[in-house]
């Protein structure tokens, strides 16, 4: 839902990193996006191709990995994924879990020349 | 061609800013608040309630987020509390960096207490640090009793829930127990507070602990020093 303002500052970061690293082109920007941080990635590389014009990321891709959710029942301390949407421990059915995994947007890597 | 390792939040930025907000108001020994809840909860009213029922106890300030208007900020400014608008112009949340702007023009001098009121929306604010000391969520009686189920992040990632239009229980259909149950069980450190804005009652249970947290914050302040945002 927020990939406009989520696409803006991961291009501020990606040119302000490779400006520091003396890139003069930036060929490829590596995102990793867990699943369940909400974040469309087609929807980001939307947003990415009107924003990359007129910047030294004009030729460069987006390439996304995603992260699947890693849940923790705190009642019975087995690790699982979603059952689609819902977080229900699968063994005791309770909401008494911790997102392990899944929740973040990284900056992981540029490709540069 | 060569490869440059970062791995970096995207909201490193973000969060940068945030902490500068925290520090900001942490000197002057303001307690905030990151409000948040989906559209029609009752945030605003819990606002105007909370203005009402501390009046004279303490200074209240708010700065409101909406994508378009500033019918809240009228509303608020009428009862005579600082109050200032960002909109958003469709962003789905507020940022760290157009609050550190609205904190620049709010007038801050004696307050205690600053609300920030955010877009109404149950998933993106989550993700955006603001510099608070406090997130608390609105959920209402009306809008059912399966939103933790549903949103479960949001849940989560507060310090309070509180449960708003509860005159309306026993009209629209809402299990209060389930409700309060998968509340708890996604977060056990929770603080929840049943109250309705509309006829007052569960408003004491919420302002005592909106003083004791403004006591708190006054205690820890750290010396203050001039100085502003950069």
């Amino acid at each position: 839902m927020h990939e406009l303002s989520m696409t803006e500052r991961l291009m501020q970061l990606a040119l302000s990193k490779a400006q520091e690293a003396g890139a003069r082109r930036i060929l490829c920007i590596h995102v990793v996006v867990g699943d369940s941080s909400g974040l469309v990635a087609d929807c980001m590389s939307l947003y990415f191709e009107l924003l990359k014009k007129g910047t030294m990321a004009e030729e460069a891709r987006l390439s996304f990995r995603t992260t699947p959710t890693k849940l923790l029942c705190r009642d019975c301390r087995i690790q699982y994924g979603p059952n689609g949407d819902r977080w229900e421990c699968p063994r005791c059915g309770g909401l008494s879990v911790e997102r392990l995994q899944g929740g973040e947007a990284l900056l992981e890597a540029l490709e540069v020349e | 061609m060569r490869n440059i390792g970062v791995q970096e939040a995207i909201l490193s930025e973000n969060d940068r800013i945030a902490a500068q907000n925290r520090g900001f108001l942490a000197q002057r020994g303001i307690f905030t608040i990151n409000l948040m809840a989906s559209p029609g909860a009752g945030k605003t009213s819990l606002i105007a309630g909370s203005i009402e029922c501390l009046r004279g106890e303490l200074r209240l300030a708010v700065i409101e987020g909406d994508i378009a208007s500033s019918i809240d900020t009228d509303r608020l400014t009428s009862m005579g509390v600082p109050a200032v608008q960002i909109n958003t112009g469709g962003d789905c949340h507020l940022e760290a960096h157009a609050v550190a702007q609205a904190l620049s023009r709010l007038s801050l001098e004696g307050i205690d207490l600053l609300f920030i009121e955010n877009v109404g929306n149950l998933i993106c604010p989550t993700s955006f640090d603001l510099g608070q000391s406090s997130k608390v969520m609105v959920s209402s009686v009306s809008e059912g009793d399966d939103k933790p189920q549903k949103y479960p992040a949001m849940f989560q990632a507060v310090d309070v829930v509180i449960l708003n239009k509860t005159d309306l229980l026993g009209i629209c259909p809402f299990d209060r127990d389930p409700f309060l149950r998968a509340v708890r069980q996604l977060n056990p450190e929770v603080q929840i507070f049943e109250l309705s804005c509309l006829t007052g009652a569960g408003m004491d249970a919420w302002t005592d602990w909106l003083n004791r947290r403004v006591d708190e914050t006054r205690e820890i302040r750290r010396p203050s020093q001039p100085g502003g945002l950069s």
